[in-house]
């Protein structure tokens, strides 16, 4: 064995180092576009973070003192920033499930259903995505109004409706089935996807076996498409710790913050020109993102 | 579901003032093609949908193209540095974007790209997101697919192109349409990177005719989403069949 | 692993970018938010100018600015003028953004007061007050641009609140124009009274309730800064009075908190849902055109004085200024831009053609104005107005008393609590001062 590991080890790291090349190949242009628009403004914002950069610094970003960890001190005693922490884990905890589950069962739905309007379905659901927020914004308003549509509706059957936005404790559930229901459409594609490679054969030989449809579904389907629900389910939850469009032209953050999330606060104080102390706002959420982000993987990890 | 979607159709065909009527009415008592004659007339349609088309279908491209070549690399092959670069990929995932928003503007005003379709371009040409969908559909494909063509003689350019690629026709699929949705839609970069209006976008000029510092024109909001709602919905009807081939995973004989 | 990898990744990749940070001993140790004016009032040379101008304006204003313009490029032929029109959506973060990457153009309008908030960073050219004199504008609206004593944006058009109401209601109910606080409060309940489900919509919450808020502290004798704006006098009584009497409206259910933005409540003014509420000149068009052929149930009618008399009380009045930026290459055309737009002529032409109402007070004696009914009632509220003070911080004191006020219209806080609390806000916010 000894005397023929030599040759046998050069060509070996010949190989890797070959492979290496390749790769690195494959990935140049991904990583050269990333380096220059993604890592390096991240580094920089991250770098605003632990300084004490504000508006006056606008037209000289280096000019400013290094901080430490001053900013995100702060951040912990502000009021309003805890508690749009606490509306945003309100509205993930919620939402992501929501989605996840509504998605996973359209899909199901429309993949195994009514094939002639299957088309028509998946268009319809994916509508709501691609419609433009402001549209949609506009119309839900529109819609909730003490005196519009759905508390007329309600009317009719009898049953006084709220003033949904009005409402401290009304105004999140409706902006969290808001958000779902537009974003619905886009895992439910994903899931479509997915369920395609489902073995098919494998579902055969249950179906012969005598398994129920449920059961076919836990025992087959479910595990097939994990790869694929955890991606479903990071995107969502990065997504949703992230929400910031539905409060912002819904609410405006309100009543009384209930709707505030932690991208609308940072987002303002980007607006009042604090840039450090957003950038380190911004931090404490990628954490929040990270810790969910890693959560799901331990969760949901199949064995590639 | 599908309510509000309807209640816009109905909206771009009713004057403003029906539509901010109390009590609401559903069917337009006077219809009007008015809102979408003035989002032609008033917006330089032809321009703005040019370079919304021209933005978005090439960040597709790029992204489709790019991202299966990145997501193949890490899902196939070893090599040094691999876990690094998973990790930034992740982590990018994962930082809001907000922050990042005006160390960019700097970044791209510095290589003279503001106010160019480049500068509305390049920054997302690849996404974080499109590299990890590929990267975890490349993942299920059977290795042993692979294999068999190294040993037939092909090379790993040749897998990619020739048996990679066709076997994630779903999964491209997917990014294509989340890719050009996200691209199509958004405000904020072709707000601030556009500097002269014969550079922006569809939402950007929307924003600018119908959302005044008093009131917003809802008829003429109404029809331009509906307008611009429409590339992205042929987009995908044309799209999803490819979500439906089945045949990736089933039975390597 | 991927965690910790994803983690060390951004922070390594950061690292590398600590290098080349620090305050450089040269500049001032003034706290961030004070001004450094690159050259106070270089001189400019307004009689021959010439070169490209690039000019961004706002909305429905940037839309029709070429039209006017075509006259100042006839009489400076060598000027070659370049109009972007932008959104109202997100232009203060557009603007920002250009000012960090040095791409801001050569004059821009903007929304009174933003100018003092855009003025710390430097970007903004000051004005030459030699060139153009702040005694021609309003008082309120010229001040509400100064930083440190010096000007940094000319106001182009104003706009100023008055109160719309229902007059075939104020007739049934045999209501008089109200002088005084109580009268109002009288006035619009009797305004429900007749059958208005509200008598009045007041902003209960989101955007900017608190400038419905400030005309009535004006009234009552209060400020938000005093005279040397280094300090709030926010906890003060007249705050206190202005709150209460703001939750009083709310107390009696002549107003409520359904939030309506612009374009929700003129179809409920017309149905006659809503009997009364605050507005600026661009409602004139809408209620009418929601009200269709035959409506003319809208009267206008200035803000009462607190305690009664003659004269309108205090309004507030805000608009669009027009800023030059410090980086641009033809200071000379920018400004003589600014003045040709500033001037009476040009400022009634602008009227006519936008409806936009003059900065200019001169402006106001051309018959267009003087002699048109509506704009009148806007012309008395001007005689007694108040801009918002000149400080950089005004956006984010405004956010906070916004915020306050609606929890002292829920009830949350009573209104000397809310004062209390929006004056500890504002001063740990500071004035920039």
């Amino acid at each position: 064995m000894s005397d023929i590991a030599p040759p046998r080890r050069r060509a070996a790291r010949r190989r890797e180092i070959r492979t290496t090349l390749i790769a690195w190949g494959f990935a140049l242009p991904f990583t050269v576009l990333f380096a220059v628009f993604m890592a390096w403004p991240v580094a920089q914002s991250l770098v605003m973070s632990v300084t004490d950069m504000g508006i006056a610094d606008l037209r000289t970003p280096f000019a400013v003192d290094f901080v430490g960890l001053d900013n995100f001190v702060a951040l912990f005693h502000d009021e309003r920033f805890l508690h749009s922490l606490t509306n945003t884990a309100y509205f993930v905890v919620v939402g992501v499930p929501l989605t996840i589950v509504g998605a996973l069962a359209v899909a199901t739905g429309v993949n195994s259903g009514i094939t002639r309007l299957r088309t028509m379905f998946r268009v319809g659901f994916y509508i709501p995505v691609v419609t433009s927020i402001i549209a949609v914004a506009t119309i839900w308003r529109f819609m909730l109004q003490p005196d519009g549509i759905l508390n007329q509706l309600l009317g009719e059957v009898g049953i006084t409706g709220p003033a949904w936005l009005q409402s401290t404790s009304l105004a999140m559930p409706v902006i969290i089935v808001m958000a779902a229901w537009r974003n619905m459409g886009t895992v439910m594609v994903i899931f479509l996807a997915a369920l395609q490679g489902v073995p098919r054969d494998h579902l055969e030989a249950a179906m012969v076996d005598g398994a129920s449809t449920w059961q076919r579904f836990r025992h087959i389907t479910l595990p097939a498409l994990r790869p694929v629900m955890l991606f479903a389910c990071v995107i969502t939850g990065v997504s949703y710790l992230q929400f910031f469009e539905e409060p912002y032209v819904m609410t405006q953050g309100g009543p009384l913050d209930a709707t505030l999330s932690t991208t609308y606060y940072t987002f303002s104080q980007f607006g009042f020109g604090h840039y450090s102390y957003a950038s380190a706002a911004s931090y404490v959420l990628f954490v929040a993102i990270l810790a969910l982000t890693v959560l799901q993987f331990r969760l949901l990890r199949s064995e590639d | 579901m599908l309510f509000p979607f309807v209640w816009m159709l109905v909206g771009s065909v009713k004057p403003d003032v029906e539509i901010r009527q109390v009590p609401a009415t559903f069917l337009p008592q006077a219809p009007t093609l008015d809102n979408f004659v003035q989002l032609f007339d008033r917006l330089d349609f032809p321009r703005y949908f040019a370079n919304s088309v021209i933005v978005a279908g090439t960040v597709t491209a790029g992204n489709a193209l790019f991202s299966s070549m990145i997501g193949y690399a890490l899902a196939k092959l070893e090599f040094m540095g691999k876990r690094l670069l998973f990790g930034l990929v992740i982590g990018m995932l994962m930082v809001p974007h907000v922050v990042t928003f005006i160390p960019l503007f700097i970044m791209v005003s510095n290589l003279g790209l503001i106010n160019t379709l480049p500068g509305l371009i390049l920054p997302f040409l690849v996404t974080p997101l499109g590299v990890f969908l590929m990267r975890q559909f490349i993942g299920g494909i059977p290795d042993e697919l692979l294999e068999a063509a190294m040993i037939d003689g092909a090379g790993h350019v040749r897998i990619f192109w020739s048996i990679v690629m066709p076997l994630c026709r779903p999964a491209l699929a997917t990014l294509c349409i989340l890719t050009f949705l996200g691209s199509w839609n958004s405000f904020l970069w072709p707000l601030v990177a556009a500097l002269s209006d014969d550079m922006y976008t569809l939402p950007v000029a929307l924003s600018l005719f119908a959302v005044g510092q008093n009131g917003t024109q809802y008829g003429l909001l109404m029809a331009g989403a509906v307008v611009i709602i429409m590339p992205v919905l042929v987009l995908f009807i044309a799209l999803q069949r490819y979500f439906v081939e089945g045949i990736a995973f089933t039975g390597i004989k | 692993m991927h965690r910790r990898t994803a983690a060390t990744s951004v922070i390594v990749v950061a690292a590398l970018a600590l290098a080349g940070c620090g305050r450089s001993e040269t500049t001032t140790t003034e706290p961030s938010t004070s001004v450094e004016p690159s050259s106070t009032a270089a001189v400019v040379e307004t009689d021959s100018i010439e070169g490209p101008l690039e000019v961004w304006a706002i909305g429905n204003e940037g839309e029709l600015l070429p039209d006017l313009l075509t006259e100042f490029e006839e009489t400076n032929p060598d000027v070659d003028v370049t109009v972007t029109a932008i959104p109202w959506e997100g232009y203060q973060d557009k603007l920002r953004t250009a000012v960090a990457g040095g791409q801001a153009p050569d004059v821009s309008m903007v929304g009174n007061p933003y100018a003092a908030v855009l003025a710390p960073t430097g970007g903004l050219d000051p004005v030459p007050t030699d060139l153009i004199a702040g005694d021609d504008f309003f008082e309120g609206s010229w001040d509400a641009s100064i930083i440190d004593g010096i000007s940094y944006a000319v106001p182009w058009y104003i706009d100023t609140r008055v109160i719309y109401y229902r007059t075939d209601l104020a007739e049934e109910a045999g209501l008089d124009q109200p002088t005084s606080w109580t009268e109002l409060q009288d006035f619009t309940a009797g305004l429900q009274d007749a059958g208005a489900e509200l008598g009045m919509y007041l902003q209960p919450s989101g955007n900017r309730n608190s400038l419905t808020l400030l005309p009535m502290v004006w009234q009552a004798g209060g400020d938000l800064v005093n005279e040397d704006k280094t300090e709030f006098t926010i906890d003060t009584d007249a705050w206190a009075d202005a709150i209460a009497y703001y939750v009083s409206y709310f107390d009696q259910e002549i107003s409520d908190l359904t939030y309506m933005q612009t374009g929700e409540y003129e179809p409920r003014f017309v149905n006659g849902d809503v009997g009364s509420f605050v507005s600026g000149p661009f409602d004139v068009a809408m209620v009418r055109e929601q009200g269709g052929e035959g409506f003319d149930d809208v009267g206008l009618m200035t803000w009462p004085q607190q305690d009664g008399g003659d004269g309108p009380g205090t309004g507030y009045v805000g608009g669009g200024d027009l800023v030059v930026f410090e980086d641009t290459d033809n200071r000379d055309a920018a400004w003589g831009l600014v003045q040709w737009l500033t001037e009476p002529e040009t400022q009634v032409e602008w009227f006519e053609l936008s409806g936009d109402l003059p900065s200019n007070q001169a402006a106001w004696d051309d018959p267009a104005l003087a002699d048109d009914e509506l704009v009148s009632v806007f012309g008395d509220q001007m005689d007694n107005a108040q801009a918002l003070p000149g400080i950089a911080t005004i956006s984010e004191v405004l956010t906070a008393i916004d915020l306050e006020l609606e929890k002292a219209v829920r009830g949350v806080v009573t209104p000397e609590e809310a004062a209390a609390a929006m004056q500890e806000e504002a001063t740990s916010i500071g004035t920039g001062a």
